[in-house]
C-alpha cells in the first residue's frame, strides 16, 4: 500500500490530516553556494527550533495535522531536527529531497552526472537522509532564471529520474512572477516539457507558486494535464489578494479540478511566522482562508478534499 | 493641464484591461484601481472646468501603438494596447475633448514620448504643467521625470490620478513629492488658484 513518508516514518495517507503542502520550518538563505549570502533585509531564515514547535502546536490546536517542509539539504534542511520537532509538536512533517534555486545548488553538483544525482536522491527517499534514521518524502525542483537550463535542468532531470524510481511526487518552485508570458510558454510549462521528456506522469507534479501571477486559463490547463495546482503563497498579498485566490479556487472547482488543488503559505521568514513581528504563523489557512473559501461558496467537504485528501494522494508512494 | 491616457481601455471597467483581468479570473485585483479611476474621472472634469475659468488650457494624451513589435513588456502584458483608430484608444466620453486638436498620441509610457507635445508647449510658452490621469506609478511618474528633464515644472494632482492599489498610490506620490515635484489634491489647487487670482501658477 502507498504510504506518506514522514520524518517519523511511513503513515497511511488518511493519517496525515489537514495539511499545508508548501511550508518551511527550518531554512537559511545565507547558505548560498553561487552568490554572496544576503546580509541585509528580510531574507529567508527560520532557525529557532523551540519556536517552530510552538507555532506548529498552534497549527495542531486549530486542527492541523501535516506539513510538507520544502527546504532542501543545501539551504538548511536537517531531518534529525525536523524529526524531533515533529515528535514534540505532534505534526506530521514530510521532508524534501532535491534542489532549490541556482544560488542554492552546491558547486559539487556541477561535477556529478544526472544518474549520480538521481541515485543520491533515491537514497534520501528510501534509506536515510542527513544521517537520520528517517527519509525525505517528496522531491523538489526550482527555477531561478526565466528559463530552465544549465545546472538547474540537470537537477530537474535527476529529480525526474528519482521520482520514476520511487514514485515520489515532485514539487516545483516556479518563477512565474517574473515573466509568465515569455515566448514559448511560461515557467510551469517548462517543467512540464522536461518532465514529460523524462517520462514522469503529470499526476506526480505539483506546480508551485502558481498564485504569484495567476491566470485561470493557465491553471486549468495545468490541472487538465494532470498536475497539481498549488496556491502556496497565501497571505502574501503583494502577489495576489487572497480574495482572488479564493475566487480562483472556486473557479477551478467549478471547472472540475477539485482533486488537483493544494494549499500552503510558504512561511520562510521570522516576519511571516512570528506574530510579534507581524506574521500569522502556520494558522492562516485554518484560521482565515478556509472561511474566505466558504464565503465564496466552497463547501466544507470540498475544503476537506483540498486540505486533507489531496495532500495524502499527492504524497503517497510505495 | 495634461490629462493622461484617460482612454476606454484603461478607464472603462467593462473594457480593455478589465476584460483581460476578468478573462484570467483575477478581476478582484483591479477593484482598488477602478475605484480610484471612477473618483479621478469626476475630479478631473471638475478641475478641468475650474482651470478653464482661469484660462488654463487642457490637453490629453492617448497611449497607442502603431508598431506592435516594439511594444514594451508592460504593453505586452496588458495585451490590449490599441491602435489609434480603435474605439478602445479613445478618450472616455465624460472627458472627451470637443475636438482632437489638443490630443497628443504617444507610443511610450510618458507623455513626452509624443513627438509633438513638447513643441506645442514651447509654442505656447507653457512651462508649468498640471499632470493627472492614469496610471500613477507608470505613465504619470514617467511623464513627471520626462517633464523635469526637459525643463518643465510639473505638478501632480493626487486625487485626479489612479494607481493599481492604494498602497502603490501612496508609495509613488510620497516618492515623487519628496524632492521631485509638487503633489496636491485638486481642491487645494483650485483654492490656491482662487487666492492667487491668476498671478502665477508656478508658485503653487
Amino acid at each position: 500500500m502507498k504510504k506518506v513518508h514522514t520524518v517519523r516514518g511511513p503513515i497511511n495517507p488518511e493519517q496525515l490530516g489537514f495539511t499545508h503542502t508548501h511550508e518551511h520550518i527550518l531554512c537559511d538563505a545565507r547558505m548560498t553556494h553561487r552568490t554572496e549570502p544576503p546580509t541585509r533585509g528580510a531574507y529567508m531564515l527560520l532557525d529557532d527550533c523551540e519556536r517552530a514547535v510552538t507555532e506548529l502546536r498552534k497549527f495542531r490546536d486549530l486542527g492541523g495535522g501535516g506539513m510538507v517542509e520544502l527546504t532542501t539539504a543545501a539551504w538548511g534542511r536537517d531531518i534529525k531536527i525536523l524529526k524531533r520537532i515533529s515528535e514534540k509538536s505532534g505534526i506530521h512533517i514530510v521532508a524534501t529531497a532535491g534542489f532549490y534555486t541556482w544560488p542554492f545548488i552546491p558547486r559539487q553538483v556541477d561535477e556529478r552526472s544526472i544518474t549520480q544525482l538521481a541515485d543520491e536522491l533515491i537514497v534520501e527517499l528510501t534509506e536515510e537522509a542527513d544521517g537520520a534514521e528517517a527519509t525525505a518524502g517528496i522531491l523538489k525542483s526550482a527555477i531561478h532564471f526565466d528559463r530552465i537550463g544549465g545546472v538547474e535542468e540537470k537537477c530537474l532531470r535527476a529529480v525526474a529520474r528519482a521520482s520514476l524510481a520511487t514514485g515520489a511526487a515532485i514539487t516545483t518552485h516556479t518563477n512565474g512572477k517574473r515573466h509568465q508570458e515569455i515566448p514559448g510558454g511560461n515557467i510551469g510549462m517548462q517543467h512540464v516539457r522536461i518532465l514529460r521528456e523524462e517520462g514522469v506522469s503529470m499526476d506526480r507534479l505539483v506546480v508551485g507558486h502558481t498564485d504569484e501571477h495567476a491566470d485561470i486559463n493557465f491553471l486549468s490547463e495545468l490541472a487538465e494535464l494532470g498536475c497539481y495546482v498549488q496556491f502556496d503563497v497565501l497571505e502574501k498579498t503583494h502577489y495576489l489578494l487572497d480574495l482572488t485566490r479564493a475566487k480562483l479556487t472556486r473557479e477551478l472547482i467549478r471547472r472540475g479540478h477539485l482533486n488537483k488543488i493544494l494549499l500552503g503559505t510558504d512561511r520562510c521568514r521570522h516576519s511571516e511566522l512570528y506574530e510579534e513581528q507581524g506574521g500569522v504563523g502556520y494558522t492562516y489557512i485554518l484560521g482565515s482562508f478556509v472561511d474566505m473559501l466558504k464565503v465564496e461558496g466552497v463547501s466544507s467537504s470540498e475544503v476537506d478534499r483540498i486540505c486533507r485528501v489531496n495532500p495524502g494522494e499527492m504524497l503517497a508512494y510505495s | 493641464m495634461l490629462i493622461q491616457d484617460m482612454q476606454n481601455f484603461l478607464v472603462d471597467s467593462q473594457a480593455g484591461m478589465a476584460n483581460v483581468a476578468r478573462h484570467r479570473g483575477v478581476s478582484t485585483e483591479f477593484d482598488e484601481y477602478y475605484e480610484q479611476v471612477a473618483a479621478a474621472t469626476v475630479s478631473i472634469a471638475n478641475l478641468r472646468d475650474h482651470l478653464a475659468g482661469f484660462g488654463i488650457p487642457s490637453c490629453h494624451t492617448r497611449w497607442v501603438t502603431e508598431r506592435p513589435a516594439l511594444m514594451t513588456p508592460l504593453q505586452r502584458a496588458l495585451d490590449i494596447l490599441p491602435q489609434a483608430g480603435d474605439a478602445a484608444s479613445k478618450i472616455v466620453e465624460s472627458l472627451a475633448p470637443a475636438d482632437e486638436t489638443d490630443v497628443f498620441l504617444k507610443g511610450g509610457l510618458g507623455a513626452f514620448s509624443s513627438p509633438t507635445l513638447s513643441a506645442a508647449l514651447v509654442e505656447r510658452r507653457i512651462e508649468n504643467i498640471i499632470v493627472c490621469g492614469v496610471i500613477t506609478e507608470f505613465g504619470i511618474q514617467a511623464t513627471t521625470f520626462q517633464a523635469i528633464d526637459l525643463g518643465y515644472r510639473p505638478l501632480i494632482v493626487s486625487d485626479c490620478c489612479a494607481s493599481m492599489t492604494y498602497a502603490t498610490r501612496e508609495l509613488t506620490l510620497d516618492g515623487l513629492s519628496f524632492g521631485v515635484t509638487k503633489v496636491r489634491p485638486w481642491r487645494e489647487l483650485c483654492y490656491n488658484l482662487d487666492a492667487l487670482k491668476h498671478d502665477d501658477v508656478a508658485v503653487l
